[in-house]
């Protein structure tokens, strides 16, 4: 096949796929979690990590100690949960870094439980 | 993207209206669509985020080559008469490939997360993301030669080019160097 052939064909097969990502953009349907929708498993879990991991520092009720207060702030500090996750992951000044020590379903769950379980 | 509803020859006003409505549609689409939170399908890696992340360097990189190669064929970058119909060719197909390795991304940021603008950085990838769309529904639509405004064609893929670097930089690059590189 030609050059051209083979670029008509790759251009069809991707011209396809593309309708089909629109398709599948108006049809799917995204089952219950929601990013703005707590999610109760998730945050159960979270609390045990908070417990284990956070909670020095942080206080029980996540009102601060050796840490600055998350519960009820964190939501408005960092809208977008993945900002969050940067500062779990890596640390920041007397924040250690959590990357190495917790998976990631627990950070998952963390981030969920400092933002909806308090 | 310029007007052009004055313009005389239709194709390159039906390839800017195109880029336009595209651009425009994916952005209203991406706002009201409830956002799902959900990932399809990570295709082999470890999450969405990582397999977007790669996914768009890999494109990017693959446009880099388009670029380096306009360079070494013609001295310039983003000219709108390339010298060979052979250089076209290469240069469609990359281009091909590379839309292509964006489609599992952008459908997850769209469907998975929508327009957000709770930071900048965020509010810029979500209006770049959907620019690179629209120039690129352009360009594909695009005659390479057009007579009277050479320049329209080479701003497009300029338009391109920028919103592409924009939307890695904001997406891949932020979250390679403020999160981390996994795979
Ligand atoms: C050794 C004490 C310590 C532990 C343990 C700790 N943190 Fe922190 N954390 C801090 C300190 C101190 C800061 C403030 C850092 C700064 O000044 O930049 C902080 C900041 C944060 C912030 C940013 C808050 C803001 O408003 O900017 C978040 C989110 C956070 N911690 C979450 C967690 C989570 C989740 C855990 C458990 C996995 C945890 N921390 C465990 C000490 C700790
Ligand atoms: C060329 C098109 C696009 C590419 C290559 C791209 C790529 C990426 C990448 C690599 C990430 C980082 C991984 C992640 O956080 O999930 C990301 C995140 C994101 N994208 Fe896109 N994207 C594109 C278009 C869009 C569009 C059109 C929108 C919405 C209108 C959008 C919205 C988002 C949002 C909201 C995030 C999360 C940002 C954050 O919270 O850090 N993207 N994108």
């Amino acid at each position: 096949m030609t050059l051209r052939g083979i670029i008509g064909v790759l251009r069809w097969l991707v011209g396809v796929a593309a309708a089909a990502a629109v398709v599948m953009l108006f049809t799917l349907r995204g089952g219950t979690s929601q990013s703005d929708t707590p999610d109760a498993h998730l945050i159960a879990d979270g609390a045990e990590v908070y417990a284990q991991h956070c909670q020095i520092c942080h206080g029980s009720d996540g009102l601060g100690g050796t840490g600055p207060a998350l519960s009820g702030s964190v939501a408005e500090r960092f809208p977008d949960p993945s900002e969050q996750k940067a500062v779990i992951l890596v640390g920041r000044s007397a924040m250690p870094e959590f990357g190495t020590r917790l998976d990631d379903h627990q950070i998952e769950a963390v981030i969920e439980f400092t933002r909806y379980g308090f | 993207m310029a007007e052009t509803s004055t313009t005389t020859d239709k194709p390159v006003g039906t390839a800017l209206l195109v880029g336009l409505s595209t651009a425009v549609s994916l952005g209203l689409y991406a706002s009201i669509h409830q956002p799902t939170g959900r990932a399809l399908s990570t295709i082999g890696f470890t999450s969405t985020i990582t397999m977007k992340n790669w996914l768009t360097t890999t494109a990017l990189l693959l446009l880099l080559v388009q670029g380096v190669m306009s360079i070494r064929a013609q001295g310039t970058l983003f000219t709108a008469h390339p010298q060979s119909t052979r250089q076209n060719d290469v240069h469609q197909l990359i281009g091909t490939v590379a839309f292509a390795l964006t489609l599992p991304v952008v459908f997850h940021c769209v469907w998975s997360l929508g327009y957000q603008t709770p930071t900048l950085r965020v509010g810029l990838h979500s209006a770049a993301g959907c620019a690179v769309y629209g120039a690129w529904a352009a360009t594909a639509l695009m005659p390479w030669h057009d007579q009277e405004r050479r320049w329209i064609r080479p701003t497009v893929g300029a338009v391109l080019a920028g919103a592409f670097v924009t939307t890695w930089w904001s997406g891949a690059l932020w979250y390679f160097t403020s999160v981390s590189w996994s795979i």
